[in-house]
């Protein structure tokens, strides 16, 4: 009997010796607090179990590419990834466009979409994410699988539009306007990429066709409204007759508009690519013949669905073409 | 004891010392030490958490002067002013484009700054420029941005940082920004006054200010946040919480722009630094639970709270251990004491001792402590018991008490003491020496003596025997028994002790005694009391050499002829008139002792003359002369021989003396009685040779130095030889071959006849039937033995007798025993048992020494005598004399006549064979017939005899 009574004061006191060591209450989680500080921070707490997919595009100033987000950013929702939106300044500003990439394979993005502003440069850097586990997917301007065969680039799937055949449309529609024999100049995209040389040789080839159709000049505008401007200027400085001229997108082509506005010449027939909003009021006010709606927000939402997919395992077909649409005044009526 | 009182129990108490001695201190030192370090780590935490929010601050500032210096550098490009301030109309697609597209170009450049999200550029015409994270402008919450341009043309600053806001740009996945603001101004050359062109506004993530934010950790639960002027959170941890409004605290009151605060928030201290970033009012606020900080000082305390566990533990188990080995043997102790005190503990029950220490020792002593009064406890009770059986042994027996205060010489003597007296209980003083002077005066010496040998201590106690004087006078024997109790010194001062009533037993021992040296008879000394008087006589003598004395042995003669004649009564009656009558002659002193039978002594003391002893003989002669009148008529004449030994130097045990007054009483019985002879040394020479013959005789017999020669037995008339007496030889190794004569008396005397006598029978048969047995026809018909009177008392001869016989085949009636008158007489009855048994078995009885006895004649009457052998006294008589002679011719007419044969001995002449023949003698031994035949010398004559 007295031995439980000094257990019970044992015990007493053992409880008047903890409580008096400290005033907390609760110290079970104390292990926790010093653990803490070893966990990484840097996930982003809430979007941490979503992939993160990058689009990379051209130009921050073609309308083409909003629709292109606009659809990327669809997919992003309804597939529950997510979407960094990243965008040279300038069509031309492939340097840029690698330097995006770079900063993405340091960003261990999952997946890139990408609009390769060239189909050779951007493909090193590629590679390079490839290696770092990276998911590509290429859309709107293809790569040149040569190259990328070369220089060891695994198989990207390609979602795009058949640039030559909607060129083709595109020119066909200005062709079809011309018996008399017509001298006409193409303003062409960036040279030595996929998608500009595919859409001057669609162009050509529906040029080609109409016997009254002479082409007397073909120059690059890189894409851009302004250069369009300056291009059309300079094409109808030399040849003063042009009267058909396909640009390779609508920018040029209403940069070419503007020239042609300013300068009078209202007979000229032309046609652009894109099927931009301002080149759908330019056809329905008549400025404009045509152009080739290539889908972008569908070649969006389907880069971000490949992406998805890709990171799935699923193995993906090498080529997928959008079919492209000629938008005239009669499709917009 | 289930309730037991605390300030009683030891080992509370026990634990209390060790608490304060160890546990308390350790308490303290660990309570100290995490108070203290907690302190510390706090005060540090603090120090730590301010610098930390400093460098947030500082990085924050860094960000916003970035995003300020990029706004400002955007607003110093001269394209954009231009673009901006081109008043064309930019109304067709063109214009727009371009600008956009020029605009965007240079706003581009200025994207890379790490978390700005884009930038915007409102004109205030309504055109809007973009860049950034994306190219989906086509929401605008225009609101928002004309609040931000008022804002911003309100502020005096050049760059407002309007907070944390809803981005402006509704499609951007960024919903909340930090966005900072700037008016692009034109100077107009007509009012020279700075005109608003456009609002530029820079977006910059919170994303990333979180990233950056999130990273720090503060400990659990606790939290940096940064606020805006407008109090909406830029930064929390909660992504969830950014951009919402915090609610007021107190502390942001009078906030100083750096401060460090503990206030209670949700119940709990939290220690708060407080930052300001001075430029927009933001502010950046560490927020920490100081349990958080507390909890780094968790270690001291978890191991402040393991150590003092460890020790409670300790404290505890010493506590177990202390209450089992201390606190439980006390207890036990405790308990044992009480049971004691109420009696109720079994006083053999001992504890076990746990160990060596001091409580195995308070154990052991507590045991020794049992031992003892169990021990006490045990003698009180033997001591009860004892004094039970002392008062009854008191009251039952008989003993009378004394105890005796040697101090204050008083005496008790108990009742029964007095009693013994023969005094009452009242009678008798108090005084020892009262007591003392009733001792008898014989005994008094040996009673002081007994006395002071054990008060000196010599004497374990103290017992003598004596007598004490009764009322009566009477004296009465007590057995005094006692014990003297000493001081410590040794001293005695008190003896007690008892007298018990040995009267009746000192008399029965008298008696005995009496008895013991008295015969009863004649109430004379017996030969104990007179050989102790002899010995005092002969101590004496040697002290005094000139006090002579003698011893006298007297032997009445023919006593035993009256005692076997008149009755033992009668004899009885004369031993009493003989002892009357020596009394009557002899002095006072003279000592008169009866040895038993017919024997008496007497010491005569003070002798200084021979001459003395002999008239003392002479006179105790003439005492028994006159005739003794027994039993009325009767009156017996006695008479006795008296043998004096008279003392000398020579002589050294009273044995001594009586011998040789016994040699010389049996030299006065041979010299013919009713005489005295004095003892001389040729007496005691004689007796000697006597006892070495004795000696040699034994020897003899074990070793076969006896032989037997062969005397024939020749019928006389025809000379032929009739048989053989067999005759004893002592082959002596000195003295050559001994005739019977010289020893026989001896032989008879010691009793070595008996088995002698046997080996004789033995000798005689087998010699007997061996000669039979080779020397058929010359063999002789009988072979005679001798019997002593002595054989005839040996029951057992009789039946070895014929067992001999048998063996050796030979018929009893070849076997003749020779039988002398005088040892008829000697053993009448005896005789005449074992004559008859050896008649009944055939033997022949043949009377030797025929004649010489008193009542030859007799003996033919009473038993059937087969031959007489005529003593060789008789036939020496013839040729002597015609008168002497007729007594053979007589004899052998009354034997013929009673048809007994008569065998003639000692015939040594012709003449007297002749005479024998004449008068019918039929047998005859004799040298003349024939000398005793060594047994070789009868084998050489029955061998010739055989041969004829």
């Amino acid at each position: 009997m007295s031995q439980r009574f000094l257990i019970l004061l044992i015990a007493v006191a053992l409880a008047i010796g903890v409580s008096s060591c400290g005033d907390s209450n609760d110290r079970a989680p104390s292990m926790a607090a010093q653990k803490t500080s070893t966990s990484p921070v840097a996930a982003p707490s809430k979007l941490a179990s979503k992939p993160i997919i990058a689009l990379v595009m051209k130009t921050l100033t073609n309308p083409f590419f909003i629709d292109m987000e606009k659809g990327a950013r669809r997919a992003e929702r309804e597939l529950g990834v997510q979407l960094q939106v990243k965008t040279a300044a300038q069509e031309t500003s492939i340097e840029q466009q690698i330097q995006i990439v770079e900063e993405l394979i340091e960003a261990k993005v999952n997946a890139i979409v990408i609009a390769p502003g060239d189909s050779m440069d951007l493909i090193p850097v590629l590679k390079k994410a490839q290696d770092a586990g990276i998911r590509v997917i290429n859309i709107d301007n293809r790569l040149d699988p040569v190259y990328s065969a070369r220089l060891g680039l695994g198989p990207i799937p390609f979602i795009s539009v058949d640039n030559e055949q909607g060129a083709y449309k595109a020119a066909k529609a200005i062709s079809e306007h011309i018996e008399r024999p017509t001298q006409a100049a193409i303003v062409e995209g960036i040279r030595g990429a996929a998608n500009a040389e595919a859409r001057k040789q669609g162009a050509l080839r529906a040029f080609a066709e109409n016997p009254a159709i002479r082409v007397v000049a073909s120059e690059t505008a890189h894409w851009k409204i302004d250069e369009g401007y300056q291009v059309a200027e300079k094409l109808f400085n030399a040849h003063p007759d042009i009267s058909a001229l396909f640009c390779a997108n609508d920018m040029m082509a209403l940069g070419a508009l503007k020239y042609l506005e300013i300068s009078g010449k209202s007979q000229v027939l032309v046609a652009g690519f894109d099927a931009l909003e301002q080149a759908r009021a330019a056809i329905r006010a008549g400025k404009l013949v045509a152009s080739v709606d290539q889908q972008a927000a569908q070649q969006g939402y389907l880069g971000v669905q490949y992406a998805t997919r890709a990171l799935a395992g699923e193995t993906l077909p090498a080529e997928t073409l959008i079919d492209t649409g000629l938008v005239t005044a009669e499709t917009l009526k | 004891m289930s309730l037991f009182p605390l300030h009683r129990n030891i080992a509370i108490k026990f634990i209390a010392y060790l608490m304060f001695l160890s546990v308390i201190p350790l308490l303290v030192l660990g309570i100290t030490s995490y108070h203290i370090s907690r302190n510390i780590l706090q005060a540090e935490a603090q120090r730590y958490t301010l610098h930390l929010l400093r460098n947030q601050r500082d990085y924050l500032e860094l960000q916003l002067d970035q995003v300020e210096a990029l706004l400002a550098n955007i607003a110093g490009v001269e394209t954009i002013l231009q673009a901006l301030g081109d008043p064309r109309p930019r109304t067709d697609v063109y214009t727009r484009l371009a600008t956009q597209a020029r605009i965007g170009y240079i706003l581009n450049n200025y994207l890379n700054l790490k978390g700005l999200i884009s930038i915007d550029l409102f004109t205030l015409d309504g055109d809007h420029y973009h860049v950034g994270d994306t190219l989906d402008v086509g929401q605008v919450d225009t609101t928002a941005m004309r609040q931000m341009l008022r804002s911003a043309l309100d502020s005096d600053r050049l760059v407002l940082w309007a907070g944390v806001e809803r981005n402006v740009n509704v499609n951007s996945t960024h919903e909340q920004v930090m966005t900072a603001a700037k008016v692009l101004r034109r100077v107009n050359r007509e009012t020279l006054t700075q005109e608003p062109l456009a609002l530029l506004l820079a977006n910059y993530s919170v994303d990333e200010l979180y990233d950056r934010f999130h990273r720090t950790d503060l400990g659990e639960d606790a939290y940096i946040r940064v606020v805006d002027q407008r109090g909406r959170l830029i930064y929390h941890p909660d992504r969830a919480l950014i951009g919402s409004r915090i609610d007021a605290t107190p502390w942001h009151v009078n906030a100083e722009p750096e401060m460090s605060l503990t206030a209670v928030i949700a119940g709990q201290p939290h220690t708060i630094s407080h930052v300001v970033v001075p430029r927009n009012g933001w502010y950046l606020e560490s927020i920490i639970p100081n349990r958080t900080l507390a909890a780094k000082a968790v270690q001291i305390q978890r191991n402040t709270a393991l150590i003092l566990s460890a020790c409670f533990g300790m404290v505890g188990l010493a506590a177990l251990l202390y209450s089992r080995r201390v606190v439980q043997p006390i207890r036990a102790i405790i308990d044992s004491f009480k049971q004691l005190q109420t009696n109720s503990l079994d006083p053999r029950a001992r504890l076990v001792v746990p160990g060596r220490d001091e409580i195995g020792e308070l154990t052991r002593w507590f045991n020794a402590f049992m031992d003892n009064l169990a021990a006490r406890q045990a003698s009180e009770q033997a001591l009860r018991d004892s004094e039970m059986r002392y008062s009854l042994a008191v009251r039952g027996a008989n003993d009378g008490l004394w105890d005796w205060d040697l101090r204050h010489q008083q005496l008790y003597l108990s009742a029964r003491f007095k009693d013994m007296l023969g005094y009452a209980e009242h009678e008798l003083s108090a005084d020892p020496t009262e007591w003392l002077s009733r001792i008898h005066a014989e005994d008094r010496d040996r009673f002081n003596a007994a006395l002071t040998a054990h008060l000196t201590g010599e004497a374990p106690y103290f017992e003598c025997e004596h007598r004490l004087r009764r009322k009566d006078d009477r004296y009465l024997w007590v057995l005094g028994r006692g014990l003297a109790v000493r001081d410590p010194t040794g001293q005695p001062y008190r003896m007690a002790g008892s007298n018990a009533d040995i009267d009746s037993r000192k008399r029965g021992e008298e008696q005995l005694r009496h008895h013991a040296l008295h015969d009863t008879l004649t109430e004379l000394p017996n030969r104990v009391a007179f050989l102790d008087y002899v010995h005092r006589a002969i101590e004496r003598h040697k002290r005094h050499p000139d006090h002579g004395y003698a011893v006298l042995f007297l032997d009445l003669d023919h006593f035993k002829f009256i005692n076997d004649t008149q009755g033992h009564s009668a004899g009885d009656a004369l031993l009493v008139e003989v002892t009357r009558r020596l009394r009557s002659v002899i002095r006072a002193t003279d000592v008169l002792a009866r040895l038993g039978g017919d024997e008496f002594v007497l010491l005569l003391e003070d002798m200084t003359d021979v001459h003395d002893m002999t008239d003392t003989a002479d006179r105790l002669l003439r005492a028994l002369a006159s005739p003794f009148a027994l039993k009325e008529q009767i009156a017996v004449t006695v008479s006795a021989s008296i043998g004096i030994a008279v003392g000398s130097l020579a002589y050294e045990t009273p044995e001594q003396l009586l011998r040789d007054a016994d040699i010389a009483m049996y030299r006065a019985k041979a010299l013919g009685k009713a005489r005295y002879e004095l003892f001389d040394i040729v007496m005691r020479d004689q007796i000697m040779h006597r006892l070495a013959l004795e000696t040699e005789l034994k020897c003899a017999f074990e070793l076969g130095e006896f032989r037997l020669w062969y005397q024939p037995i020749m019928a006389l008339e025809s000379r032929q030889l009739h048989g053989f007496e067999a005759l004893l030889r002592w082959q002596h190794p000195e003295r050559g071959l001994l005739a019977p004569g010289e020893f026989m008396q001896v032989l008879e005397d010691i009793g070595l006849i008996v088995p002698l006598g046997i080996w004789v029978l033995e000798e005689a048969c087998r010699q007997f039937a061996d000669w039979r047995h080779r020397y058929s026809s010359a063999a002789p018909l009988k072979i005679s033995v001798n019997l002593s009177a002595r054989q005839f008392r040996d029951a057992s001869f009789v039946q070895r007798a014929m067992a001999i016989l048998t063996a050796n085949g030979i018929p009893a009636a070849a076997l003749a025993a020779e039988v002398t008158e005088t040892a008829l007489i000697q053993d009448t009855q005896d005789a005449a048992v074992m004559l008859r048994q050896l008649e009944m078995l055939g033997f022949e009885i043949h009377m030797d020494d025929f004649g010489t006895g008193y009542s030859s004649l007799s003996y033919l009457d009473s038993f059937r005598v087969d031959a007489i052998k005529i003593d060789r006294s008789f036939v020496a008589k013839i040729g002597a004399g015609e008168g002497r002679a007729g007594l053979i011719k007589v004899l052998i007419a009354l034997a013929r006549e009673m048809r007994i044969k008569v065998i003639a001995e000692g015939i040594e002449t012709e003449e007297q064979l002749t005479y024998l023949i004449a008068h019918g003698c039929q047998y005859g031994q004799g040298y003349h017939l024939c000398r005793p035949l060594a047994p070789s010398a009868v084998d050489a004559m029955l061998e010739g005899a055989s041969v004829t």
